[in-house]
């Protein structure tokens, strides 16, 4: 892999970190729009279920900060994995 | 603007999955063409930052957080809504799967409304305003026009789910991301000067340029 593109994968997975330790301080608790919307609308909370039981709710793991952080970190480090694999697959073939 | 499962009804998801196929295969068809080994890493990389930066709620007015989703982002480094439909149907599965944020059923939904109506209004109204009021103004404008349309088009859905009353749906969700778009705007253009700044050459509008100046 040419050097530039070595580069531009570290500085991506750093700043996706950074962006790991700081989300679970930082980030609003608040409802997200698609949430507020559902409670102006008078929709049931139950209305909201799960067909998967997922591994991390909510990006947690546990009940610590650090849970957090490290589950935003496993998605990370999936999330570049899948997305290398997809584009290998898709990708132009010379 | 994750759709969760149960929002919406079973045989509306699976029409929403069809989109998604036929999207997929346009995207794939568009790689095939289009994607050199070059652009990879920068795809890859996309991917893991609109995921790492879809957990950074930011606060708006009433209430309520939002955070930056990236459809014009990735549709407009590429010049092209189909890297957004690969990338965000890859962050999108990670997220349902693992994270419990958004359904696996409204997997089809909501790589409609961040991807196809989220990258294609942002790379659209990119394409029509940049010659007129210049590059960066026109990425803010679009990212945030595609933040705003694509959320009606959950509330549309929403609707057809008889999950939101017509009008406070549309409302609602027209007023929040009216918000939401502008964390959308800020950080879409940041992102792409940052990008244009130290690797101009991963740019698709650059390589267009440098195309069209050889025909000419």
């Amino acid at each position: 892999m040419e050097k530039g593109n070595k580069y531009l994968i570290i500085m991506g997975i750093v700043l996706c970190i950074v962006i790991a330790c700081l989300s679970p301080f930082l980030a609003s608790a608040d409802p997200d729009g698609l949430e507020k919307s559902a409670e102006d609308s008078a929709l049931s909370e139950d209305a909201a279920v799960s067909v998967v039981e997922s591994p991390f709710p909510d990006y947690t793991l546990g009940d610590s900060k650090l849970g957090e952080i490290v589950a935003l970190i496993i998605g990370i480090v999936i999330t570049i994995t899948l997305g290398f694999g997809v584009a290998y697959i898709v990708k132009k073939h010379d | 603007m994750h759709i969760p499962d149960g929002f919406i009804p079973y045989w509306q998801c699976a029409i929403y999955y069809v989109i998604l196929i036929i999207a997929l295969y346009f995207a794939s068809r568009w790689a095939r063409n289009n994607l050199d080994e070059k652009r990879i890493p920068l795809m890859a990389v996309l991917a893991a930052g609109i995921f790492a930066i879809m957990s950074m709620n930011l606060p708006i007015p009433f209430g309520t957080s939002g955070h930056m989703v990236g459809g014009t982002l990735v549709a407009i480094v590429f010049l092209a809504p189909e890297a957004a439909i690969l990338v965000f149907t890859v962050v999108l599965l990670i997220q349902a799967l693992l994270f419990g944020d958004g359904g696996i059923t409204a997997l089809g939904a909501n790589v409609l409304n961040m991807a196809i109506i989220g990258g294609g209004v942002g790379l659209l109204t990119f394409k029509g305003l940049k010659n007129f009021i210049g590059k960066y103004p026109a990425i803010g404008i679009g990212a945030w026009l595609a933040t705003f349309i694509s959320a009606e088009f959950c509330a549309i859905e929403m609707i057809i789910a008889g999950k939101f009353p017509l009008i406070i749906g549309l409302t609602s969700m027209g007023i929040l991301h009216a918000f939401i778009g502008i964390i959308e705007a800020v950080l879409t253009v940041i992102v792409i000067y940052v990008l244009e700044k130290y690797r101009p050459d991963l740019l698709a509008w650059n390589r267009k340029r440098k195309s069209n100046e050889l025909v000419i």
